[in-house]
């Protein structure tokens, strides 16, 4: 029987729009993102565990494009190679139908496989392990009762050394996992503790927005300050009014994570858009309202931005000034010709199409350049916003190559965003490659003193905890 | 894959959307293909860069009437038919427009997408007029249904398209791929007020977007589906190519081909192109594909003379390079008395099929009656600054002019006479030494008679919408829809390709695209070509 997680191979290629999500690695966040996931709306009928899954968001990370929903199969390319989630439909054979609520439990919370294997935090239980048991009662209902059984296998895995080594997980969850479950702090509101819930166990909005460690463990430090994943950026969402969202309404907040859009500040692009499209289009208002309550009184964190991200930029005025003027400015030309034709000429958009200022993604190059390369897709009430994509998937007649897109996003950073920031030909590059690489797959380069580094690290940390419980006791 | 003795298994020659479609099918069959252009490849951003920076801004058809030239590049090897490459030596001028470039001149169509009427096939038998069809509508229905998911066609389900207000008609195996573009004001009004004289709106399907499809983003109403789509929402030819492409066809641009050769045996050897430079290379296929549309198609065939085929290849039936036909039109502008606001949406959508089809196509053509939905700013304003119109007058004049005036135009049918016909020119030649296109095109009293019926409905349409009649212009305005110079027929002597697209003469020589239809009807081709192209492939795949 194979496990409820989610598997590395070997293999680099993928097809399709999976790209889009490419994972940074291995251990890091594995986000999923399947655009084909079926996330059905949830009727005033669903029962609460078919709620649950659709908060958790497992149909985007366990379905492949096209194929039946929870049956896994779904392909996340990593450095490391591409991922193949598992089947989770409550087959016998394939998929978890031999699981009894304990061995569900554990492998959600615990990251520990029915057979006893431990999971890869792919799968994130650092964050479920914080699900009550009444959730996790439902959620197996739900699975067990009103999931298709779909008895076609996934992918095996294997994966290349050092990460194949499972055990290595009993270290790691050492250091970075913790097996408490929720407890509702009794000094806030019950609003704001059903928003904590969902941000940090149920929706697992830290498994993205929280930074990681050298080692992939959450920096809970700096928790919900922004992390990188892939070519994308999730920002910072704590209450610091420059860096995170601190100076967003209730209104604007519930707005964004129900449609995606908030206007004047921002459009959930990338893997935000799937969890918009996948889950969060599908909670209800009270839901939403408690994430916006939690977000809004989280601890400030600040980034060291001196200016909110949705704050940058104004209308430009070189439609007029240049035209006819043979502007030697490649990037002008480029954004007449390919970005113009929606975001209009100064910039400022219209009915359908967002504002390039005032709007977060030209605050940050990484996002802005991501949208580029990969376009901006997500369908919400059945109606579908979408920015085609200008990369390797792009008709020829529409790519841009990265020198091209570094002009194009200069020119819109110094007209209409955040004109301090610089992109280069190499960092497009980097995008279109999966994003920066992660510091562990870095160390894995230089694989023996890596391995003989993280066996000393994860030594050490165990040793760490184990005198700091004994001073406990 | 092919044997080493052929470069390929498949040579297509035209890079359009027939040669694009071909080759996608071919290419995700795992044959190997070459595809041919003679023109250049094209970003978008460049086209629509130079239209931007044009001064003046037309539609195709009125771009050329007006000289204003288009933002596709016209190269010496491959000049553009918007100058005077095209030789006219008839009495009608035969003003076609086509695009050499790399996805062929789908890049700048309106991009209305029809099925032709099961009736359209049968016009001899039906009407005396023509000829019929070797194959039937439900013949060509099943490929109709793929050309339409291939191309991405969004339309209304449950129109009667035959214009009588009836049950949905033709027949339809599939709903549209995508549900219809939604209706501008204009359109809604035109309609509500056409109604009260029993005048049946029908919105034509077309290759516009409504939802993402494929890599197009859906459409945004730029009202700018000619020169360009700015951003990919309409369909073009580049678009299978693209596709072709990434299933492993090769596509060699700015390669003009200029000559075919064939074995003693009829067989196909080998063609010639020629590239920017003059140098001259080879290729050799077991099968091989014509679709460079219905100009450049015969004047190639009809290049290829040879001891054994004087008359050039696939031309025994000396029927090669005639026949030519298109929907020349006519149309007329007229002033509302309410403001219309053309210009919402896409260039076209509202038509009238009243005389599409019926026992009149004995003595009058059936037609189509279409508004235009553009505004022509810069003329309205050239035309108020010559009437000495100045300052804040000239600014109410400009608003009232594009709000209020409206082009109607008509498209009728033709028919195939032998008499109109496209050959290699004796005298004039272009850069590297290749005969242009000669052109005699005539148009017969058939065609009168219904311009005479067009023009009472267009009284009619003045009385409905209170407007009045500023200009007719009768003057045989050519449409760009390409038809009969490669005609289709089960009889080799008055036909070159029979009921597969397969030349007669030749069995391993195929043609593809409106060239081969053998009647014209009143709608546009292109999905008509589409289809019998989707038919080529399947002969081909299995063939080769």
């Amino acid at each position: 029987m194979q496990s409820p997680t989610i598997e590395l191979v070997p293999r680099n290629v993928l097809k399709g729009r999976g790209t889009v999500r490419a994972v940074a690695a291995f251990l890091t966040l594995m986000l999923c993102a399947v655009s084909a996931a079926q996330a059905e709306p949830l009727g005033a009928d669903a029962s609460p565990g078919k709620g649950v899954a659709v908060a958790a968001d497992c149909v985007a990370c366990h379905t492949a494009p096209g194929g039946k929903p929870y049956a896994g199969g779904y392909g996340l390319s990593s450095p490391m190679g591409v991922i193949y989630s598992t089947n989770i439909t409550p087959s016998k054979t394939a998929g978890i139908g031999g699981y009894s609520q304990e061995d569900f439990a554990r492998a959600v919370r615990d990251g520990v496989a029915g057979d006893g294997s431990h999971l890869y935090p792919a799968m994130p239980y650092t964050s479920y392990a914080k699900m009550t048991d009444g959730d996790i009662a439902a959620l197996y209902d739900y699975f067990m009762h009103e999931v298709q059984p779909v008895d076609a296998t996934t992918p095996k895995t294997t994966l290349a050394f050092p990460f194949n080594v499972r055990a290595s997980m009993i270290g790691w969850n050492a250091l970075f996992h913790s097996a408490e479950r929720f407890k509702a702090d009794a000094s806030k509101s019950a609003e704001v503790n059903r928003g904590d819930y969902l941000v940090n166990a149920l929706a697992h909005c830290d498994t993205c927005h929280t930074p990681r460690n050298l080692l992939m463990g959450a920096d809970n430090g700096r928790a919900l300050s922004g992390g990188s994943l892939g070519g994308w950026y999730a920002p910072n969402i704590t209450s610091d009014k420059v860096s995170g969202i601190g100076a967003w309404s209730t209104d604007e907040l519930v707005a964004y994570l129900r449609t995606g859009h908030a206007e004047g500040k921002a459009q959930a692009a990338g893997p935000m858009a799937e969890a918009v499209e996948n889950s969060l289009q599908h909670l209800d208002d009270t839901d939403l309202k408690a994430i916006a309550a939690y977000l809004l009184q989280t601890r400030p964190v600040s980034s060291g931005e001196t200016k909110a991200r949705h704050e940058f930029g104004q209308a430009s005025a070189n439609e007029l000034t240049l035209r006819g003027s043979k502007p030697e400015d490649p990037g002008f030309h480029i954004f007449s010709g390919t970005c113009a034709n929606c975001h209009q000429p100064n910039g400022q958009g219209n009915s359908q199409y967002p504002s390039l200022f005032h709007n977060t993604a030209t605050a940050r190059a990484d996002n802005l350049v991501a949208a580029i390369v990969f376009g901006v897709h997500r369908e919400v009430d059945g109606v579908a916003i979408d920015m085609p994509a200008f990369g390797p998937e792009a008709l020829f007649t529409d790519r841009l190559n990265d020198q091209q897109i570094a002009d194009v996003s200069n020119y819109v950073l110094s007209q209409f965003g955040n004109s301090a920031l610089k992109v280069s030909s190499a960092d497009v590059a980097q995008t279109r490659a999966g994003g920066p690489p992660s510091p562990l797959v870095t160390l894995a380069k230089f694989t023996i003193p890596a391995i003989v580094l993280v066996c000393l690290l994860i030594a050490l940390g165990l040793w760490l905890i184990v005198r700091r419980q004994r001073k406990v006791a | 894959m092919s044997s080493a003795e052929f470069d390929a298994d498949v040579v297509i020659i035209g890079s359009g959307v027939m040669g694009g479609l071909i080759a996608t099918e071919l290419a995700k069959a795992n044959k190997s293909v070459i595809v041919l252009e003679a023109g250049p490849r094209v970003n978008r951003r460049d086209i629509v860069e130079t239209f931007r920076n044009a001064p003046v801004k037309l539609s195709l058809a009125n771009a050329k009437l007006q000289g204003a030239g288009s933002p596709y590049p016209s190269l010496p090897h491959a000049p553009s038919t918007y100058g005077d490459y095209l030789q006219q030596v008839g009495p009608v001028k035969y003003n076609t427009s086509y695009l050499r470039v790399v996805g062929g001149t789908t890049w700048h169509f309106g991009s209305s997408l029809w099925r032709m009427l099961p009736n359209d096939f049968r016009l001899k038998s039906l009407y005396g007029r023509g000829r019929d069809w070797p194959i039937s509508y439900d013949e060509l229905e099943p490929f109709y249904a793929r050309a339409e998911t291939e191309l991405g066609v969004s339309g209304v389900d449950g129109q009667d398209e035959s214009g009588q207000g009836g049950k949905a008609w033709p027949p339809r195996s599939i709903p549209y791929p995508m549900e219809g573009l939604k209706p501008s004001y204009m359109f809604k009004r035109l309609s509500e007020m056409l109604s009260k004289g029993g005048y049946n709106p029908i919105l034509e399907p077309n290759g516009r977007a409504t939802r993402p499809y494929g890599k197009r983003p859906p459409c945004a109403g730029n009202n700018n589906c000619n020169p360009v789509c700015p951003i990919a929402a309409k369909y073009d030819g580049s678009m299978h190519i693209d596709e072709a492409e990434r299933h492993g066809a090769k596509v060699l641009d700015n390669s003009v081909v200029y000559k075919i050769e064939s074995g003693d045996d009829g067989k196909i050897t080998a063609i010639w192109y020629m590239r920017p430079d003059k140098s001259q290379h080879k290729l050799t296929a077991k099968t091989f594909v014509l679709a460079a549309y219905g100009i450049e198609s015969p004047k190639l065939l009809l290049m290829s003379t040879s001891d054994k085929y004087p008359n050039g290849i696939a031309n025994s039936s000396d029927q090669v390079g005639r026949n030519l036909m298109d929907h020349t039109g006519i149309s007329m502008n007229v002033m509302t008395k309410e403001d219309m606001w053309p210009g919402e949406g896409p260039t076209q959508l509202l038509v009238y099929l009243n005389s599409r089809d019926g026992a009149f196509r004995k003595d009058y053509p059936s037609y189509k009656i279409k508004v235009r939905n553009t505004v022509p700013t810069s003329q309205i304003t050239s035309g108020l600054i010559a009437k000495g119109v100045l300052g804040s007058k000239l600014d109410e004049g400009i608003r009232l002019q594009s709000a209020r005036s409206l082009n109607w135009a008509v498209d009728f049918e033709t028919l195939p006479l032998p008499e109109n016909r496209v050959t290699p020119s004796k005298t004039k030649f272009d850069a590297i030494g290749l005969p242009v296109p000669e052109i005699y095109y005539s148009v017969p009293e058939y065609w009168h008679a219904g311009k005479a019926k067009a023009l009472e409905d267009f009284q009619q349409f003045a009385k409905l919408l209170d407007a009045d009649i500023l200009s007719t212009d009768v003057g045989f305005q050519n449409r760009q829809h390409i038809m009969g110079t490669t005609i289709m027929g089960d009889d080799p002597k008055d036909s070159v390709v029979d009921r597969d697209c397969r030349t007669h003469d030749h069995p391993n020589l195929f043609i593809a695209g409106t060239s081969v239809m053998p009647s014209a009807s009143c709608v546009n081709p292109t999905l008509t070509g589409a289809a019998l192209s989707l038919r080529i492939a399947d002969v081909v795949v299995k063939e080769v």
